[in-house]
């Protein structure tokens, strides 16, 4: 095995699979980074068996890639990533002379590194005939960043630190839920498969997803097999292993009818939140009060021992009735993060309801809010 | 014919003697039981094997005339209760008739027995049950001697399954500090080969009692605890919390003199400690609960060891707050001192509950060094009690020695609980204050200081506000345990005081609305069973909040001051004044000490000032 390769084109390459790496392990081949080289191509594989991903380099003309011998080797990832982030950017060589040692040169530097067998690296799963999807990578990211903050981290109760994710009739829906809240975002998917279908996937798993989405558009297939999910963007397949056990119904705890139903600026609001949380940072539930009369809403907060706080912001538009709510403002912020919009719609049952919110006129963005129970 | 016989009396006596002699320690057990019954002011106790081949038991109760001396083997044959009636209101310690027939039916029995208005007493001899002799006169002093020897030699199974030797006489020597402990007013005498293992002085002092079991020095730190209520009495002594052990083995309570296995008590005591221990450690105490006969219902088990309380939640709560009040009121400050080189070469510290103890120091010493003088002339155990008349002349001669060297002055120390003069002068090694108030330099633990200060400011604000609630955006069902389904039904209005909102779901399954809102990432299942489970045991409602208090301790600690965190002058000030005023000064919230005290005397000592 023998191959040259610029720096920054392998840096890159192993950063990305890097994040599939695991930490602590008993089992040490998991800690490193498979490294695979065929006629044409590099392949980088790092897998800790909740995630894997596996990036690719082609031989290209410009010679970033040299591939003198194939072969495959296992090297320790904290030991590569960081000999080849200190190298200087040029071209670099990678040969692996002993069985299972690389020897890494580049300008006057010579690194051996002590290897593993790559037959002990774990198979990444096999999807045959899987069934398959492609999706803009920004609406992806929406998916996950709507839903997956309200994910429990609890293992008391598997499923719920998953992102339940369902295809049905063409629409796509990703929800989450600890109990006390919920995140749902739904869509249609332009191409209109005539498939459904119905996984849970770790949450943890797709918010390290999102880091490996491109800041511009660009197609992602998904791929789902009966124990695990893929994800192909461009030349880097993401593998996450899927939760098993039936996601709880939640069609019946989203209310379809509000008493109150009010409309405001979306910055206004989470900063009144924010500031009034400053006072609730010290109580056991961040808890925060929020008061709706004659189209005002007056956000307050206070501590015995702190003081206290109160604002009041503009509503642009309430319909309904006036109440008294209180809330963990921690909740409510992200639940706005999630929204993401200008303008954010809330609507309520009075003040032992949960309450929503979402984009105005859009009811494919839905976050659902427990609150505080008043007595 | 018919294949069913009624068994011989012989058989029926074995097999019953299954159930109340079980091994040499239970054998033991009835016969003290017998001697205390019979009103002895002195038991003497001697084992031979781990009292497998040789169990001695001699009183100076009230004795037998012939004809009881015979028919006190006879099965359900008893002088304790004579009607129904009585057994509603037992008030000796044995009541069954069962014990001398069952020991009599898998054993060789000798029984000397003499009244004390006789001038002479008599001796039967029995072996498995059948008389060998014609009673026979015997001279001896007023009183009851039973001998057992070859315990089951005639039930080689039960022979078979008994532990080694060293075991069972662990077993009876702990019978025989139990029975001490459960009447100080007897001089109890063990004797295991000729030697005195353990001796008590009889004189109705239990921490006396309990010197002769844990040394003088972990006696005299013991706290007192008295409590009376219309129907209770509570009376004993507790552990400090720096004194506990990790098993439950030294939790001794008797109720009306008899020594009881009963959990609701024990966890009474414990939870009296609440905050005080850490996890794991368990305290000693021995702790005397007076009531009516009618309140508690003994006839559960050949053993007696189990008990049924009628009111056994106000019994465990009035324990509770006898606990709980002797630590309050308590200085619980331990005191350094200087590992002491001198070990103490006696029998006493082999025995299994007693510990070494070096800070026991020179009174205990003393006291043991009198013991054996006095106690060396009457080893030879077979002549009669009436010897021990000298014997105990000399041990109230070294009984005055016993407080001449401090042990009583020490057992009415008084402390007085005051931190209010606490000045500190300095932080050591980053994480210690050091601090003076006149008379002896502390300790403070920062971290833990500042812990219980924050401990105490959260659960106040705790109490002060109602546990607020969060309903769940789908109810929730729970499959508890049985007890715990059933102990939800019964408390459902307190546990939604504590912001859990239960319903039943039926078919053993809960359906949890509303959890309490402290803090996020919060599991409801796993709380919800924690609730319950504190709710299951002795005293609900401070159990269960003290669920919430755990996770309200758990934030304490975030935000309390790290070691290596340097304080300044004023910060420290604040500290000390701050823990001076805090109901529970001396320990953090999980139960480690929070300061230690330095006195001038140990100082002056160390210094050689004084000698």
């Amino acid at each position: 095995m023998h191959f040259n390769i610029s720096q920054s084109a392998f840096n890159q390459l192993l950063q990305t699979v890097s994040k599939a790496v695991a930490t602590r392990t008993p089992k040490q081949v998991l800690t490193g980074i498979l490294l695979n080289v065929e006629e044409t191509t590099l392949h980088a594989t790092a897998y800790d068996l909740e995630i894997g991903i596996e990036d690719s380099l082609d031989v290209t003309p410009d010679g970033t890639l040299e591939i003198i011998s194939p072969g495959s080797i296992v090297i320790p990832a904290r030991y590569l990533t960081d000999v080849v982030r200190k190298l200087p950017s040029t071209l670099l060589t990678f040969q692996v002379s002993n069985p299972y040692m690389a020897d890494i040169r580049s300008g006057t530097a010579e690194f051996h590194l002590h290897g593993i067998d790559a037959a002990e690296f774990p198979k990444l799963p096999i999807f045959h005939s899987a069934k398959s999807l492609t999706i803009s990578s920004l609406l992806l990211r929406q998916f996950i960043r709507s839903s997956a903050y309200a994910a429990s981290t609890l293992e008391a109760r598997p499923t719920l630190t998953g992102i339940h994710s369902t295809l049905h009739m063409g629409q796509m829906t990703f929800t989450a839920t600890d109990g006390l809240r919920l995140g749902m975002f739904s869509e249609n998917i332009p191409e209109n498969p005539d498939f459904s279908w119905d996984a849970v996937i770790p949450a943890k798993s797709l918010t390290e997803l999102t880091k490996l989405l491109p800041e511009q558009d660009m197609p992602v297939t998904l791929e789902l097999s009966n124990s695990h999910s893929l994800f192909v963007i461009g030349k880097t397949h993401f593998y996450t292993r899927l939760i098993e056990g039936a996601y709880p119904d939640i069609s019946r705890i989203i209310p379809n009818h509000f008493g109150t139903t009010v409309r405001v600026d979306t910055a206004q609001f989470a900063n009144a939140i924010d500031r009034a949380a400053l006072i609730a940072r010290d109580k056991e539930n961040h808890m925060v009060r929020m008061e709706l009369q004659d189209r005002k809403i007056t956000i307050s907060s206070n501590s015995p021992e702190i003081g206290n706080v109160s604002e009041s912001i503009e509503t642009i538009e309430t319909v309904g009735d006036d109440l008294v709510i209180a809330f963990n403002s921690h909740y409510v912020l992200e639940a706005l993060r999630a929204t993401g919009s200008d303008q954010v719609q809330v609507q309520f049952n009075g003040s032992n309801q949960p309450f929503t919110l979402h984009i105005p006129e859009e009811q494919n963005n839905l976050q659902l809010i427990s609150p505080v129970l008043m007595r | 014919m018919g294949q069913i016989q009624v068994m011989s009396e012989m058989l029926a006596n074995q097999i019953a003697a299954g159930e109340v002699v079980e091994r040499p320690a239970s054998c033991v057990k009835e016969l003290l039981e017998n001697s205390m019954d019979a009103g002895a002011r002195e038991i003497r106790v001697s084992l031979g094997e781990g009292g497998i081949s040789f169990i001695r038991v001699q009183d100076n109760g009230a004795g037998m005339v012939e004809e009881d001396a015979l028919l006190a083997f006879a099965r359900h044959a008893t002088s304790k209760l004579k009607s129904p009636r009585d057994l509603l209101r037992i008030n000796s310690l044995g009541f069954r008739g069962e014990a001398l027939a069952s020991i009599a039916a898998v054993a060789k029995v000798l029984l000397q027995t003499r009244v004390p208005h006789s001038s002479q007493g008599i001796q039967v001899e029995l072996q498995g049950g059948q008389l060998m002799t014609q009673p026979q006169p015997v001279g001896m002093p007023p009183g009851t001697v039973l001998e057992v020897h070859q315990l089951f030699f005639n039930t080689p199974a039960r022979l078979k399954y008994l532990r080694s030797v060293q075991t069972e006489q662990s077993r009876c020597v702990a019978v025989v500090q139990t029975a001490a402990l459960s009447r100080p007013d007897i001089r109890f005498t063990l004797e295991i080969e000729d030697r005195i293992v353990f001796q008590s002085f009889g004189r109705g002092s239990l921490r006396e009692v309990l010197a002769g079991l844990y040394g003088a020095g972990e006696a005299a730190q013991l706290l007192s605890v008295t409590a009376h209520s219309p129907d209770y009495q509570v009376s004993g002594f507790i552990a400090r919390p720096t004194q506990a052990r990790a098993s439950r083995n030294h939790l001794q309570i008797f109720i009306n003199r008899r020594p009881v296995r009963n959990l609701a008590l024990y966890q009474a005591v414990e939870a009296g400690y609440r905050g005080r221990l850490m996890v794991n450690r368990h305290p000693i105490c021995a702790l005397h609960l007076m009531m009516d006969p009618g309140l508690v219902d003994v006839n559960i088990h050949p053993h007696k060891a189990e008990v049924r309380l009628s009111e056994e939640r106000d019994v465990a709560e009035v324990v509770q707050q006898s606990v709980t009040h002797a630590l309050e009121i308590a200085f619980l400050v331990p005191d350094v001192r200087a590992p002491k080189a001198q070990s103490l070469p006696t029998q006493q510290t082999r025995l299994p509950l007693t510990s070494v103890d070096n800070r026991g120091s020179r009174s205990y010493q003393m006291l043991v060094r009198e013991k054996e003088t006095v106690l060396q002339p009457t080893q030879s155990s077979t002549t009669g009690i009436s010897v021990d008349k000298q014997e105990s002349n000399k041990t109230c001669g070294g009984s005055a020695n016993y407080k001449e060297n401090g042990l009583d002055h020490d057992l009415n120390l008084q402390d007085t609980p005051n931190l209010a003069n606490l000045r500190p002068i300095a932080q050591a090694l980053g994480m210690y204050i050091v601090a003076d108030d006149g008379d002896a330099l502390y300790i403070i633990d920062q971290h833990a200081a500042h812990e219980r200060v924050l401990f105490e400011r959260f659960s106040e604000r705790l109490q002060v506000q109602q546990v607020q609630s969060m309903s769940l955006l789908a109810p929730m069902t729970l499959h508890p345990e049985p007890i715990l389904y059933e102990a939800a039904l019964q408390h459902l209005q307190a546990l939604t005081e504590l912001g859990l909102a239960v319903e039943d779901f039926g078919s053993q399954s809960l359906l949890i609305r509303e959890v309490p809102a402290i803090w996020e990432g919060l599991d409801a299942s796993v709380l919800t069973e924690d609730l319950l489970q504190a709710v299951v045991g002795t005293d609900r409602t401070i159990g269960a909040s003290d669920v919430l208090r755990e996770r309200v301790a758990l934030q304490a600690c975030k935000s309390a001051v790290k070691a290596n965190h340097s304080l300044s002058q004023i910060e420290m000030e604040a500290l000390c004044e701050a823990l001076a005023k805090a109901k529970d000064p001396f320990h953090c919230p999980h139960g480690r000490p929070v300061l230690i005290r330095l006195t001038n005397r140990e100082l002056e000592k160390e210094f050689r000032r004084i000698v």
